[in-house]
């Protein structure tokens, strides 16, 4: 009983900080939401459609979320242009403003914006030790700076940046570049870094331990770690013919390689670009 | 007779070899002497635990090496036809030690055999430790195969990830397990899951259902990456069915152009 009450509360809280903040600003929603146990790591889950998501570590206990409506690019004149049936009418927006959403229950936290004509750009700062899964799709990028924690990030038509990150990264976007930089890895945990279009770029520890997978369908890939590289693990395969039949197995154009003696694996692949995986300096 | 006497007749005892009369001495003497009696239990002992002891099989290391050591020894003695100064010293040596009297032999056979035997009890007891090994060795895997497929079934994609990881080591994993991956690469939501999916089922696609399901998978899939990586994967297998399954693909008119012609170089692959 008691966690839906931590649920409702937070909602609430929400829409009156929404209303007043779309009273104040016209197209912005703020709202500043407290884990319900701060002494422990939290984990937030953000989703959005169309729009950017931009999340920084920071010194306090709560997140705190601002949503903004992006301003459409298009001048007055060609939109109306665009729809003659408006013509002399002002389009008048309703008071909803971001459509923003947030719930938390122990230590969860939901973040979306339903929205899905509007491109809105969300801004959250988060205690430095928190756990996330971000999800963009359209018409923005979703950049992460200065956590620490296990990070999911997904977009498709824009990049995936991460800078500053403590922990693990499972990162993917399809068109756009993958730029991830640690200064520290969790030792354990695998990681994939992903993307069809673009670039995968990643930037270690000198002293990460890993076994790597790396393909590239129409680039190359490059490293400046001292890297072992190895025999892909290989299917036995047992020939039923009979003889003479003959059998050939063709062997993935992946490259498979270890860096300082190996360990957890790390994935990374593109069909249109280059893979780097650099050692910080 | 003294004790010495009587323990030498030890071995021909326990086959029943001794003629009547040296037999019955040798009892008498058991009945009055109790550290006798203490030995000849000892060593009969011995020599039931021999006949139960399991005849341990050398591994292939020992009997490459033993034949490698027997080659070399073979080499040095056509090589080495004057005993050197060292061997002739052990000889000689060997010589002053060894008893000259067969009884005597006997007795230091009996003593090497103890040897023999405690070393042969200690092995099979290692053999024992052994097969309490692979016992562990598949509780171990079962575990793993759970916690694979609990791992898959985690929201965190990383922890996903680690189950796919896990499942892609095992040697023998169970049809659990591989339902689990089938699952995991149709239905995972993140991209990146279902791709280390893909590699993980490839190194099992032998296994009943694995290639239905991989073959089953191509047109299931919205990411192009993962459609690529499995474009690879059933033209690696060269099965009938992986045409079909390419040709079904293409018929989607939505498809990726670039993953349209990798479909389309497949199909050429698969024709040859």
């Amino acid at each position: 009983m008691k966690k839906y009450q931590h649920t409702a509360i937070f909602i609430v809280f929400l829409f009156l900080a929404g209303t007043l903040a779309f009273a104040q600003e016209g197209k912005t929603d703020r709202a500043t939401v407290p884990f319900s146990d701060s002494s422990k790591p939290g984990f937030i889950e953000v989703s959005v459609y169309n729009g950017s998501v931009i999340i920084r570590g920071h010194e306090g206990k709560e997140v705190i979320i601002e949503a903004k409506i992006r301003e459409r690019l298009i001048s007055k004149e060609k939109e109306e242009e665009e729809n003659e049936k408006a013509r002399g009418m002002r389009r008048i927006l309703g008071s909803s403003g971001t459509g923003l959403e947030v719930e938390e229950e122990e230590n969860v936290m939901d973040i979306s914006v339903s929205s899905m004509k509007q491109t809105v750009d969300l801004t959250i700062q988060v205690p430095y030790n928190t756990s996330m899964e971000v999800g963009s799709y359209n018409n923005g990028e979703v950049l992460i700076e200065n956590v620490t924690g296990e990070i999911e990030a997904n977009n498709y038509n824009g990049k995936v940046t991460l800078t500053g990150i403590s922990g693990s990264v499972v990162a993917h976007t399809y068109n756009g570049e993958v730029t991830v930089s640690f200064t520290q890895i969790d030792p354990d945990k695998p990681m994939s870094f992903s993307t069809w279009n673009g670039d995968v770029d990643v930037t270690f520890p000198a002293m990460v331990k890993a076994n790597v997978k790396m393909k590239s369908e129409m680039g190359d890939v490059y490293s400046d770690f001292d890297m072992q590289v190895k025999q892909a693990p290989q299917k036995v395969v047992e020939d039923e013919r009979e003889e003479g039949g003959g059998y050939k197995i063709s062997f993935e154009k992946a490259i498979y390689g270890s860096i300082n003696g190996g360990g957890p694996e790390y994935q990374f692949k593109t069909y249109h670009g280059d893979i780097f995986i650099r050692k910080s300096k | 007779m003294t004790c010495q006497n009587i323990k030498e007749l030890f071995p021909e005892f326990l086959t029943g070899e001794l003629d009547r009369e040296t037999q019955e001495r040798v009892q008498s003497h058991l009945a009055s002497c109790d550290s006798c009696r203490e030995e000849l239990e000892n060593l009969s002992a011995i020599w039931t635990k021999l006949g139960v002891i399991p005849e341990e099989q050398p591994s292939d290391e020992v009997r490459t090496r033993f034949y490698t050591m027997l080659e070399a020894y073979k080499q040095g003695m056509t090589q080495e036809r004057q005993p050197s100064r060292l061997k002739k010293m052990f000889n000689d040596v060997f010589e002053h030690v060894w008893p000259k009297r067969p009884a005597f032999q006997f007795s230091m056979a009996v003593v090497f055999l103890a040897v023999g035997v405690a070393a042969g009890i200690f092995l099979s007891s290692q053999g024992q430790n052994g097969t309490q090994l692979a016992k562990l060795q598949n509780e171990v895997q079962d575990m793993q195969q759970a916690l694979a497929i609990s791992l898959l079934d985690r929201p965190s994609a990383s922890e996903r990830l680690q189950g796919v990881s896990i499942s892609s080591h095992m040697n023998n994993p169970n049809s659990k397990t591989l339902e689990a991956l089938l699952y995991t690469l149709d239905n995972d939501k993140n991209v990146n899951v279902r791709l280390a999916a893909v590699d993980a089922l490839y190194l099992f696609y032998d296994y009943p259902g694995v290639k239905e399901g991989l073959l089953g998978s191509l047109e299931k899939q919205p990411s192009p990456l993962v459609q690529v990586a499995l474009i690879d994967l059933i033209v690696n297998m060269r099965e009938r069915q992986a045409v079909d399954a390419l040709r079904l693909l293409l018929e989607d008119e939505m498809l990726n152009p670039d993953v349209k012609k990798y479909a389309e170089r497949g199909l050429q692959q698969l024709s040859f």
